[in-house]
């Protein structure tokens, strides 16, 4: 009995010292096996992807807790978040483009809140009480790192192509009543068309695809977008630069994405991206499946392709419509 | 020599006094018996000479190694247990060794007539038998004070009587102890003084001697105060 | 002390709500385990003893975690209300030890109610030939139990001044919010103003079970173990069992 109060403080501090010790190390240690197994994608295989694609070339802010640690130069950094977000983004700081992802445990439960409250309540529950949940893949992870690093590409190197086009969309509310004009069943039926044409062009037999069928997908983009520009009173040109700009940026980063799942040899994932050009979706989201598809036809069309979007100022789209004529 | 001296106890619940200003002293080797209606005040008082419950006012004055003894109005056990595991669980937190509680289980259960019963669990006693394995437990560790809170409730006319004898017997081998009872008969017949509490209040302290002439049931309705109270079950 | 802890450990042991649960749990361990079952996760057909075994802990984790709760309730509330309080504390027992004792008397309940689910899943291992899978499915257990553990000790230290109801509350709340601390924690992160400041409380309150969950997850995947969930789990735990040096009811 006297023994219990010494041995009893003894495991409290105990305790307290390995509590201590472990928060201290700050960033868990899977983040940083994670950015590292990013980084040695650079051995080739980014640059295969993506013509100067780099991870270690930008500093990676690691979002956990109320606090983001810095990765750059082998070196971790703590500080304050600059952005009072969690999001996957980029953004320029002290002369630098900085990569922001919330840790991998963040990323999991993003995911499930995403996935959980827009599915099922029953499905989330299962998911959260069960000791292997829906959690995001190590590759997957990796994946969306070097989308962002696509993104911190995009910045450094199409500036002046980015202003290009976004000065064709100056007006805020073209955005929304583009969103809006999507409940327009003719419309709708339109995105379909347009998706499904994609995916079997994407997914067909290895080679050259289909001339016509290109041909075909090139018209009913511009249907399509045509058919906006009437619907929603939006000048075609602007529904054409919105279109262009953000499969520019989001499009030629989802295929970083899915092309480093592949670099990494989970073709499970890479299926994955490529099965979810079959479902139409609304919003930029369609742009984000539409450029990474157009991406991968480029890849068959013309190899050079990935160049003559560095120099040039082409869409994807104006791309895609060259290696026809 | 005294082995409890209670000095002006007070006990409060909100605005009610249970105890008001209870001044006794108990001399080792007698039985002091507390006598009263239902809700006089009896067992607050009983708590508080053993710690239960703290008093609102005055003092128990106890020396902390008196070896004490309890044994409760309404005999209260965990009903998963046999009256062996009882007896067995409580010589553990007296911290008696293994052989002496076997042996002091054994005698004690044997004492209290439940030598038969002790491999049965205690949800099957009846109140009888409970107040019995009460009484047995508290005579666990050979205590110098025996408290006993209406020891002969819930007992028939022969375990009444049997439960008396072994009172008388503890007396006679020196035990001190203060019993409580509403019943006048029981009272009287064990103890060498009676303490009346009425409404948490002292109401007399009559010695033995004292009872000889007139008996207790004439001092204590005279005490008080007359009829209504359902305290004469002799 | 011991004494007391054997005694409650042995009531919880020999209660009814344990013996209907436990059996329970173990009808569906072993429906889980036997395989050929129509159970489909995330759309995929679950078959196999090996796909079988994470479902099976999982089962262990939740159904072990209710039973912490319901075990936990009682013991407490009933010492008072039975008043075998009296014949513990005037045996010298000082309330802070008798609280404590409970209280572990409660934690061992929980954990053997977890170990013997555990045993129905040793003995499929052995049945289905896979001995190699008992060792990381025991160490995922015990990791595991360190949830059991913490919700028995939360439900006992809150039932010590609070009703009965009040701590089955209180368990489920904090089973839930220990399982959700993950995505509270990120919507926290995202949110301002009063509601992020009571989600920090709450947080800071609750240990965060599911990371808990994932170490033992970790182990039995092969996967890098992090110890500070688990260590801080442990601290809140020891806290919280620190509490019933301080806690007792003012009548007894």
């Amino acid at each position: 009995m006297k023994a219990f109060r010494p041995i009893y403080l003894l495991i409290g501090v105990l305790l307290a010292a390995g509590v201590l010790v472990t928060s201290l190390r700050g960033l868990p240690g899977e983040d940083l096996v994670l950015y590292e197994k990013a980084c040695t994608l650079e051995d080739g295989r980014l640059g295969q992807i993506w013509p100067g694609l780099s991870v270690s070339r930008y500093p990676v802010a690691i979002r956990k807790g109320n606090a983001e640690y810095v990765v750059f130069d082998g070196e971790v950094r703590k500080r304050k978040p600059v952005l009072p977000v969690i999001a996957c983004t980029v953004y320029p700081d002290e002369d630098r483009i900085y990569i922001l992802v919330p840790s991998k445990s963040v990323m999991d439960s993003v995911g499930q809140i995403v996935e959980g409250f827009s599915g099922s309540i029953e499905d989330f529950l299962i998911d959260r009480f069960s000791i292997e949940g829906k959690k995001m893949s190590e590759s997957q992870y990796i994946s969306i790192l070097c989308h962002e690093a696509m993104h911190a590409c995009q910045l450094s190197r199409w500036e002046e192509k980015i202003k290009a086009l976004a000065e064709g969309i100056a007006d805020p509310g073209i955005e929304a009543r583009i969103e809006e004009s999507e409940s327009d069943p003719e419309i709708r039926a339109m995105y379909e068309k347009q998706a499904d044409l994609l995916y079997r062009l994407v997914v067909s037999d290895e080679g050259m695809p289909d001339a016509e069928a290109v041909a075909e997908y090139i018209r009913t983009r511009k249907d399509t977008l045509a058919l906006v520009s009437e619907k929603a009173g939006i000048d075609a040109n602007a529904v054409e630069s919105h279109a262009d700009l953000y499969e520019l940026l989001e499009g030629t980063a989802r295929y970083v994405e899915a092309k480093t799942a592949l670099a990494l040899s989970d073709e499970e994932l890479y299926g994955q991206y490529l099965h979810s050009l079959k479902e139409t979706s609304f919003g930029k989201e369609k742009y984000y499946k539409s450029g990474m598809g157009i991406c991968m036809l480029l890849d068959r069309l013309d190899p050079d392709w990935k160049q003559d979007m560095h120099a040039g100022s082409l869409s994807l789209a104006g791309l895609l419509e060259n290696t026809g004529r | 020599m005294k082995i409890l001296e209670c000095c002006g106890l007070v006990k409060t619940y909100g605005r009610t006094k249970a105890v008001d200003g209870l001044s006794f002293s108990v001399e080792k080797g007698e039985v002091l018996g507390f006598l009263g209606p239902n809700g006089a005040g009896k067992t607050t008082t009983i708590k508080m000479i053993l710690g239960l419950t703290r008093p609102s006012g005055g003092k128990v004055l106890i020396d902390r190694n008196t070896k004490t003894g309890y044994s409760p109005e309404t005999p209260y056990f965990h009903p998963f247990l046999t009256g062996h595991e009882v007896m067995r669980f409580y010589s553990r937190l007296q911290k008696l060794d293994r052989q002496t509680a076997g042996r002091q289980i054994a005698e004690l259960l044997e004492l209290v007539g439940l030598s038969g019963a002790a491999g049965i669990r205690v949800r099957n006693y009846s109140k009888g038998m409970l107040q019995r394995l009460a009484f047995a437990q508290a005579l666990l560790g050979d205590p110098e004070l025996l408290v006993l809170d209406e020891p002969t409730s819930g007992l028939d006319a022969v375990g009444r009587i049997e439960m008396l004898g072994l009172i008388g017997r503890l007396k006679r081998e020196g035990k001190t102890i203060i019993m409580n009872s509403h019943i006048l008969g029981d009272v009287e017949k064990v103890a060498d003084r009676i303490l009346i509490i009425v409404n948490g209040k002292p109401a007399g302290m009559a010695d033995r001697s004292d009872l000889a002439g007139a008996g207790l049931e004439e001092m204590f309705v005279k005490t008080v105060g007359g009829a209504g109270h359902a305290c004469a079950d002799t | 002390m011991l004494a007391l802890i054997h005694n409650t450990f042995r009531e919880r042991i020999r209660g009814k709500t344990f013996h209907v649960v436990a059996f329970i749990g173990m009808a569906i361990m072993l429906l889980v385990t036997t395989g050929d079952s129509n159970l489909m996760i995330n759309g995929r057909k679950v078959s196999g003893f090996e796909q079988m075994v994470p479902v099976a802990l999982s089962i262990t984790g939740f159904v072990s975690g209710l039973l912490a709760v319901m075990v936990s309730l009682r013991t407490i509330p009933d010492e008072f209300e039975r008043k075998t309080t009296h014949l513990v504390l005037v045996r010298g027992i000082k309330p802070w030890q008798y609280m404590f004792s409970l209280t572990v008397g409660n934690m061992l309940a929980s954990l053997f109610c977890m170990l013997s689910f555990y045993v129905s899943l040793v003995v499929f291992c052995v049945a289905y030939g896979r001995p190699g899978l008992i060792l990381p499915t025991f160490l995922c257990i015990i990791v595991m139990s360190i949830n059991s553990l913490f919700l028995s000790a939360a439900v006992s230290v809150v039932s010590i001044r609070a009703p009965v109801y009040v701590a089955g509350v209180a368990g489920i709340l904090v089973y839930a919010a220990g399982i959700l601390h993950g995505v509270l924690d990120t919507l926290a992160d995202t949110a301002q103003g009063v509601g992020a400041a009571a989600a920090r409380i709450l947080l800071f309150l609750t240990p965060d079970l599911s990371a808990v969950q994932q170490q033992a997850s970790n182990i039995l995947t092969g996967a890098p173990v992090d110890p500070g969930p688990v260590l801080a789990t442990l601290l809140l735990l020891y806290l919280v069992l620190s509490l019933t040096f301080v806690l007792f009811r003012k009548e007894v």
